[in-house]
């Protein structure tokens, strides 16, 4: 009996010890492990679309990064009655406890993907051999530079004061690591440095790797689904949006001499001029059923926004509900957004006008609401999933904007009007006498305002030029910022600079 | 000393008994065929002699050995061992002291009993039914983060109910009436068989055993009222409100902050006299009144036990009904339980099954809704109905909480717990014993919350087709536990007492959590998921799950000489999957010596008053894992579905610390029992010193690292403590059976962090403005770090402040900050005391909590920081700057501008309270008999009776505070 009882407690020890370790491996299996999901190729463009798909969040690009708080911040609208947040957003009390949330999820969110895409490139360094190949490995690591720097700068846009100001003042900080760890705050124009490191590298991987040089944007549906990670590049950050940002990255850091390098190097290039040719007038004017108003063809990089066209019924459709309805106020599109300033004459010709404005329709409402979010037919009535590319796109970085740096890095008014009329004349507006007359006097900056409001609105960067030029001593007094929120229009000065999120190292 | 009273009376023959009278006589008339005499009395061990047969009629003198000290045990729940000879600090609580203390919760009467067992006053759900408590024994050994991790609170000491490892909310659950012993671990040496569970001290659950004998039948009914206690709120009347928002500037145009900004002087003007026009007409609502209610509800338990040598049995069932202070909040447990023992040769089989169901539901809308409402506002309409909205502009919006709360809205619950315990144990001889047991636990809660598309923030917020919302979760626990343990104890030479445990584990628990939220449905009475209009746009179903794991494998050594040296000695190889892979194992130790002084010669010869001194000392090294288990992974979350072109994306989920490390607490203590003077007073105290390295902190990084809260070692918390339990017996008659005894407990603790550098700068700093905690080497981590006020500037009505260096500045610089108080009080216990006379018993129990400082969130957020737009406390009227040259606490009752939280908001606190209060009569003897019944009482009690406070703070602010009478009868067949 007792040798019994030795045998059994032996036995049970011996199971014990042989099977504890792998009892007591236990991974979770509601989540996904980062050795699951790296243990072949598909894992690594999922994990690359989380990335994108984390651009394309509310939060981010999909609408508080472009339509939503930047926007609301430059006053593009009329402070919606029931949006507190936004309500204060517009009228400058960034900190109040309403709009203070929305500002920590933008920093919060941009960061989360700025480590994701740090880790992202840390998995691609170990990967298993064989798992791709080189090129692919570069190709990936090239586009997650630029959306790291894409993201920096843009947090650097947004929480930091124009750089003119104080060049050396402490900003952001800028992660570089696939470590979570406390960063230090550092000079604004040390992070432009790290933003054009991470671009010229960004450059140097997708050169030789990026299809988009060979094959343009590729905007439909490859034969496979390998082959698709390869297409559709304008929804990714590709070799020409890496040579754009670094445009818009030198333009922030004042160097005026190296923006105008890059942003030349867009325009001036045959091939991107075929690969993303200006809008087709034919195309969208009088097209009632399928126009392209957000002028897709020339975006180098978009976000995909699966909710677009009801986020468009939520906020800018004249249905709408009125308390969170987003619209300039009555009378401000057509008398002063189309209306070139000092001349007083309308243009209603402009393409985005007729395409992307449309009056108020609804009982009790008035004046114009934007309708470039607006949803399109599908191409194949039929067929629920068909849509064309540009129905959910949301522009980030387009060629119209490498017009504007190249206009206001030039430095003398003949060149720079040069630039500004090409940017208008793709809009269907012709050069302006009256307009060069007062340019050659220094004032052009009127104008390149009312015409970078026109083409930015629902994308976000009126915020940045905005904060930007008003520090320019040409940019000076009697100048108006086109501030459209209705109460406020008319003053000067009022862009706000926010603190750094609560939370955030002080 | 001759016993009165002493019970005399032959088992078998329920007609032969007898007591004895005031001199300890007796007679007794026996039958003629003899039989075994039992001779008994409370707190004596019982004495049964043998009378053969015909030998009726004798004189037999008894004397009964006191049945104190000596013959408790310590039940570890994996082995027990004679009190005197254990080395460890313990303490044992039966049912009947557990009732004495006048609740019918198991954790609210330790809380009474144990000066070590704290459980942490809810200042925000006050005495909300369904609320767990936040428990810990001897300090938290852990500061993990900033955040209540409900599900893992790394302080919470480890349950074992029966042996198993059980969870906080079965204990909260359990019906008193079944335990039969608690038993409180507290120092390494008793912890150290748990290990790496063990460093928050353990508390081991005993329910009541079948015994064999004639069937027994106990019942106990309880009758409870709840009180709501509203005193710690202090808000202004309808005409005081009014009057403060007059001088506070809502009134005014220039003053006026938003949203009112935008009103002509003539509006303002005509909403202040419109309003008072009203408070004219004698409206004053008082809303507090509105959601609380008193409760009446009932508690039933019998119990059923049988059987002979062999087998034995026992069948329980309750019901516990609680009805909370609020409207709607309700709380009901039925369960029922079987046990069953079955002895054959050297075995024994036993199994215990139990189950429980409970039903719960919440109030819709919180406390604090009613009480922010102005009282100048009308609840009612002229004709009776309830308006949605108290005040609806332009600018503001106000929802009336009654509109709210008598809407279909319901946020109810459901609890499920089924566990079946089963142990086998071979007694081959008097030395060994081997015993296995398996236990099985399950565990399903459901919780299904609607909200109504009525209900006012679904109007505010949401398009008409997508208002109302049904939520359903539902959790599933699965344990599983085996254990297999051999002990053997031998006594050589009558000297030489040896105990040996070893034994092995193997435990898992599985939790998954799933879930989804609906949206857009009908008015009306369509609460039901089936009238959903879809998901919320983008939502997905919520799914979680949590598996942890552990082998073990244990020793124990107990050595004593001549019961008067004692050694123990614990060792414990540790297995979890809590520790990511590099880490999985670990050892833990703990050792304890003890010396019974009194059963020494000199002792006994030169201090005869002596009845027992035990000194002791333990040192070990316990850990904690009271951690999610995933901390150390990079996991992905998955978005399925097509997102774009691409596929899908998944993004990292949980940036884990694959170098995490066990937190291992070493753990020191000494201590002493003491009882002199006949058993008259006794007193125990313990001292104890923990230290905590490396800790395991939750860091609250900055934003912009990627991730808010990241896991990783660093510093070292050290706690020094001392706790002490007294009793002392006034009044001990025999005779008269008149017993008084007053005793005390208390604790006091101090505690500082180390070694943490600046690895908390970031959570430091995150703090300003928000919380008071701030770490530093060396520092104190109960300490509120604030800038020092030197209050209210008579003159100007402006805040004053001390820089560091001492000077005034009207400027608030967090650089200024300094430690001005700390929130552990410097001493807690309670007193109380105990009167008997005959059958009656009184027990009183005070607590008194000394010289802790307190952040007085009422003063902060409704004197000064106040919203206009909301009821405060009356302070705010009162006791604010209106003129120069008045000396006040409190600022500009015009100036809106946010106060930073300065040592004006922090005060100290000292509490006296009589938590509980215990009548009790038992019918001994008489009228009872002849109803058949062996014995009966009836009790009152109430908890929480008064509570005297230095600081006027609002109590419960998202759920009030209460007062709970009792009344109850306890028979037993």
């Amino acid at each position: 009996m007792k040798n019994r009882i030795y045998i059994m407690c032996m036995a049970v020890a011996f199971v014990c010890l042989s099977g504890c370790d792998s009892y007591l491996e236990v991974s979770p299996s509601d989540k996904q492990t980062a050795e699951q999901l790296f243990a072949n190729k598909g894992g690594y463009y999922t994990a690359l679309n989380g990335i994108y798909d984390g651009l394309s969040s509310e939060t981010l690009y999909g609408k508080e990064m472009t339509w939503g708080a930047v926007d609301v911040m430059s006053k593009r609208y009329m402070a919606p009655k029931g949006n507190t947040a936004y309500q204060d957003l517009s009228s400058g009390n960034v900190t109040s406890s309403s709009a203070a949330p929305v500002l920590s999820n933008i920093w919060e969110q941009a960061y989360k993907l700025i480590l994701s895409s740090n880790i992202l490139m840390e998995q691609i360094d170990n990967r298993k051999e064989n798992v791709m190949t080189e090129a692919e490995a570069q190709m990936m690591k090239g586009e997650l530079y630029a959306v790291r720097a894409f993201l920096h700068l843009d947090m650097l846009r947004l929480f930091a004061p124009a750089l003119a100001a104080n060049p050396s003042v402490l900003s952001i900080p800028y992660n570089e690591s696939a470590q979570v760890k406390a960063l230090d705050l550092l000079p604004a124009n040390m992070v432009i440095e790290k933003i054009i490191k991470d671009l010229d590298e960004a450059e140097r991987l997708l050169e030789k790797t990026d299809p988009v040089i060979v094959n343009g944007p590729m905007a439909s549906e490859g034969e496979s689904e390998e082959e698709m990670q390869m297409r559709y590049r304008q929804y990714r950050f590709n070799y020409y949006t890496v040579i754009a940002l670094k445009a818009r990255a030198y333009l922030w850091g004042e160097d005026r001499g190296n923006a105008l390098i890059q942003a030349k190097r867009l325009i001036e290039d045959p091939d991107v001029q075929a690969y993303f040719p200006a809008v087709d007038p034919n195309k969208l004017l009088a097209n009632a059923s399928n126009p392209d108003r957000v002028f897709s063809s020339e975006v180098l990089t978009g976000v995909y926004l699966k909710t677009r066209d009801s986020r468009f019924l939520d906020y800018f459709s004249s249905s709408a509900p009125k308390y969170q309805l987003l619209q300039p106020y009555n009378g401000y599109v057509l008398q002063q957004l189309f209306t070139i300033p000092a001349v007083g004459m309308t243009e209603t010709v402009d393409y985005r006008f007729q395409s992307q404005w449309e009056a108020s329709a609804a009982a009790g409402s008035q004046g114009h609401v934007l309708v470039k979010y607006k949803a399109i037919d599908k191409p194949d009535p039929d067929d629920e999933d068909s849509e064309y590319f540009y129905a959910k796109m949301i522009p980030l970085v387009k060629m119209q904007e490498m017009y504007y740096i190249a206009a206001l890095c030039e430095t003398e008014p003949d060149a720079q009007m040069k630039w500004f009329d090409a940017a208008r004349e793709r809009r269907g507006c012709a050069p302006n006498e009256i307009v060069s007359i007062y340019w050659r006097e220094g004032l052009g900056m009127i104008f390149l305002s009312n015409e970078i409001m026109r083409e930015s609105y629902g994308e976000g960067q009126a915020y940045y030029f905005l904060k930007q030029t008003e520090t320019y001593p040409e940019y000076g007094a009697g100048m108006i910022t086109p501030f459209d929120n209705g109460a406020e229009a008319g003053s000067f000065g009022q862009i706000v600079t926010p603190p750094l999120p609560e939370g955030e190292m002080k | 000393m001759p016993l009165p009273g002493a019970a005399v009376y032959m088992k078998e023959r329920k007609d032969v008994h007898t007591v004895t009278d005031i001199n300890g006589n007796y007679a007794l008339e026996l039958p003629q065929e003899g039989g075994a005499v039992t001779f008994s009395y409370i707190g004596m061990k019982p004495f049964v002699h043998v009378v053969k047969k015909g030998n009726q009629s004798l004189a037999f003198d008894v004397i009964l050995e006191s049945d104190t000290k000596m013959e408790e045990v310590v039940v570890t729940g994996i082995f027990t061992r004679k009190k005197e000879s254990f080395t460890g600090s313990a303490a044992t609580y039966t049912k009947k002291e557990l009732e004495n203390v006048g609740t019918t919760n198991v954790l609210q009467a330790l809380k009474t009993v144990d000066p070590a067992f704290a459980v942490l006053d809810d200042t925000e759900f006050g005495s909300d039914p369904n609320r767990l408590p936040n428990i810990n024994i001897r300090g938290k050994s852990s500061m993990i983060g900033t955040r209540d991790e409900l599900e893992n609170d790394p302080n919470q000491p480890l349950f074992i109910l029966d042996g198993f490892e059980s969870s906080l909310s079965a204990i909260n659950d359990l019906d008193i009436n079944r335990i039969e012993s608690i038993t409180i671990l507290k120092d390494a040496a008793s912890t150290a068989i748990y290990g790496s569970k063990a460093a928050n001290g353990v508390v081991v659950v005993e329910t009541v055993k079948p015994k064999a004998g004639k069937l027994q039948v106990s019942y106990n009914g309880n009758f409870n009222v709840t009180l709501p206690d509203l005193s710690s709120y202090h808000l202004m009347n309808a005409a005081e409100k009014l009057e403060f928002e007059r001088l506070a500037g809502r009134y005014d145009p220039n003053i006026v902050e938003t949203p009112e900004r935008t009103k002509t002087e003539i509006e303002l003007t005509e909403l202040y006299y419109d309003r008072l026009r009203t408070i004219a007409e004698g409206v004053n609502t008082d809303w507090l009144a509105q959601p609380v209610r008193e409760g009446y509800n009932q508690k039933h338990s019998l119990y059923v036990m049988g059987g002979e040598e062999h087998f034995m049995f026992g069948l329980g069932g309750a019901y516990n009904g609680v009805t909370g202070a609020m409207k709607g909040s309700d709380r009901e447990v039925m369960s029922g339980n079987i046990d069953l023992i079955y002895r054959v040769k050297q075995l024994q089989f036993s199994n215990k099954f139990s189950i429980s169901s409970t039903d719960y539901s919440n109030p819709t809308v919180p406390f604090s809704t009613w009480a922010q409402a102005n009282p100048f506002y009308k609840m009612r309409n002229a004709d009776g109905t309830i308006p949605q909205w108290l005040e609806n502009t332009d600018q503001f919006v106000q929802a009336n909480p009654l509109w709210d709360a008598s809407l279909n809205s319901r946020n109810h619950g459901e609890t499920l717990n089924m566990s079946n315990f089963f142990i086998a144990e071979w007694t081959p001889n008097s030395e060994w014993k081997v015993r296995a047991k398996f236990g099985l636990t399950y565990q399903i809660d459901d919780t299904d919350v609607f909200v109504s598309p009525e209900n006012s923030q679904q109007v505010m917020t949401k398009e008409a087709m997508k208002r109302g919302e049904y939520t359903e979760t539902e959790m599933r626990i699965k344990n599983y536990e085996g254990e297999l343990t051999a002990t053997w104890a031998k006594l050589f030479k009558d000297k030489h007492r040896i105990n040996l445990v070893a034994g092995g584990n193997v435990y898992s628990a599985e939790t998954t959590y799933k879930g989804y939220t609906a949206e857009g449905f009908p008015t009306g009475n369509f609460t039901l998921p089936s009238f959903a209009g879809g998901f919320p746009d983008g939502s997905v179903p919520m799914y979680s799950e949590d598996i942890t794991r552990s082998v073990n494998a244990f020793l124990n050594v107990g050595y004593a000489y001549d019961d008067r040296y004692l050694v123990d000695f614990s060792l414990r190889e540790n297995g979890a999957s809590v520790f990511g892979s590099s880490n999985k194992f670990d050892t833990t130790w703990s050792a304890g010596v003890g010396w019974n002084l009194h059963r020494e010669k000199f002792v006994q010869d030169k201090f005869p008053f002596i009845n027992y001194f035990k000194l002791r000392a333990s040192i070990g090294n316990p850990g904690n894992q009271n951690f999610d288990s995933s901390r150390t992974l990079l996991t992905y979350a998955l978005k399925s579905g097509m997102l774009n072109y691409f596929g899908t994306g998944a993004l990292p989920d949980q940036i884990g610390n694959p170098l995490l490390e066990w937190q291992v607490t070493q753990d020191k203590n000494v201590g002493f029992d003491l009882t002199i003077f006949d058993n008259r007073f006794s007193l125990t105290m313990d001292y104890y010193h923990k230290v905590t390295d490396p800790l395991l902190i939750g860091i609250t990084m900055p934003l912009s690292s990627g991730t808010r809260e990241y896991y990783t070692n660093a510093g070292e918390q050290t706690s020094k403590g001392l706790t002490f339990q007294t009793v002392y017996h006034i009044l001990r008659n025999y005779d008269q059976r008149l017993f008084w005894s007053v005793r005390a407990t208390g604790r006091t603790q101090k505690t500082n962090v180390d070694k943490i550098g600046n690895s908390l700068e970031a959570f430091n700093n995150s703090g300003r403005g928000t919380h008071t905690q701030r770490y530093f080497d060396g520092s104190d981590p109960d300490d509120i770090w604030v800038v020092k006020s030197a209050g209210i500037d008579p003159s100007t009505g402006k805040e004053l402040f001390f820089t560091k260096d001492g000077g005034f500045t009207y400027d608030y610089s967090y650089d200024d900050e300094v430690v001005c108080g700390n929130t552990r009080p410097d001493l807690e216990g309670v007193l109380g005391t105990s009167f008997s006379y005959k059958g009656f018993t009184l027990n009183l129990n005070f607590r008194y909590q000394l010289g802790a400082d307190v952040l007085n969130k009422a003063v902060l957020e409704k004197v000064e920081n106040v919203n206009l737009y909301y009821n405060q406390d009356r302070r705010a009227l009162y006791r604010r700057w209106k003129n120069a040259g008045d000396l006040v606490q409190f600022k500009d009752i015009r100036d809106q501008n946010y106060s930073p939280i300065t040592s004006r908001f922090v005060q100290e606190e000292n509490v006296f309270s009589l938590e509980s209060i215990h009548m009790e009569y038992e019918f001994v003897d008489g009228w009872i008999r002849t109803l058949g019944l062996s014995s009966m009482k009836a009790f009152v009690a109430m908890r929480d009776a008064f509570r005297l406070s230095t600081i006027r703070s609002e109590r419960g602010t998202e759920y009030p505070f209460a007062r709970t009478l009792e009344a109850g009868l306890s028979i037993n067949f």
